[in-house]
């Protein structure tokens, strides 16, 4: 088991790993429950840090989806 | 009692689109679509681009649904991450990347972007994101916001605003555990 890649994972929660960094923790998530968990608070967090700029879209976008 | 008419969680709808329910994907639309192009808005700068990159958001939805796995986050984080990636990709084909990509001030903005007609939860919830990220040193601010509403890489923030790369390393790291520390009990529902 690779060592854990702690202090990549807030940064792969905000999209901001290049693509070898991210496939690497991404491959080290996938065996690993714990490193995965600290993903899922992550982006929860960012998920309340964005919900300030929610905004209703138009009503007829809905017949586009 | 007609079971239909139970409320289903976002995870089960998720998996009715993943059998290309297209119900489903418009409950799912109704649930995340104002965060979604509240988010898309922010970072493309244009209602219309917006929802035209809404659109490609929630049509990704439909073909990744089988893809989702619950134990790396809320659906609802996995929506805003599509959607946050057709943005980026929209910023590159079309170009309108390095008009947006320098402003480091959005903490104003995020304020300024609250409806006014929002229940008073969200009013509160608002305001202690506001205090969270006025709480950041203004150096991890910038990094954090160049990120979620730049679409940049911790790579591109180096090279465009000269910072070293570990540096803006351990600046997106600090402020990644300060966000989750004080923000993301609030972010496991929904």
């Amino acid at each position: 088991m690779n060592e854990h890649p702690v202090d990549e994972l807030g940064a792969l929660a905000l999209g901001a790993l290049d693509r070898s960094e991210r496939e690497r923790v991404d491959a080290h998530l996938r065996a690993c429950a714990t490193c995965t968990a600290e993903v899922a608070a992550y982006s929860a967090a960012l998920t309340v840090y964005a919900a300030a700029v929610e905004r209703p879209p138009a009503p007829a976008l809905r017949d586009r989806i | 009692m007609d079971i239909s008419t139970l409320p289903i969680d976002d995870e089960q709808l998720i998996v009715r689109v993943a059998r290309q329910d297209a119900k489903a994907l418009g409950d799912l639309y109704d649930r995340h679509g104002r965060l979604v192009f509240g988010v898309l808005t922010r970072m493309l700068g244009s209602p219309e681009s917006a929802e035209e990159v809404t659109q490609d958001a929630f049509h990704a939805v439909w073909q990744r649904a089988s893809t989702y796995r619950a134990e790396r986050g809320a659906v609802r984080a996995w929506v805003v991450a599509i959607a946050r990636n057709k943005a980026i990709d929209w910023m590159r084909t079309k170009g309108k990347r390095a008009a947006r990509e320098l402003e480091l001030d959005a903490g104003a903005e995020l304020v300024g972007a609250s409806q006014p007609d929002e229940e008073a939860l969200t009013a509160i919830r608002d305001e202690r994101v506001r205090a969270v990220v006025a709480e950041l040193p203004g150096e991890q601010r910038a990094v954090l916001e160049l990120a979620y509403w730049g679409g940049l890489s911790q790579s591109e923030i180096a090279a465009h605003t000269g910072v070293p790369l570990g540096t803006v390393k351990s600046r997106v790291r600090m402020a990644m555990v300060k966000l989750r520390d004080r923000l993301a009990q609030e972010g496991g529902g929904q």
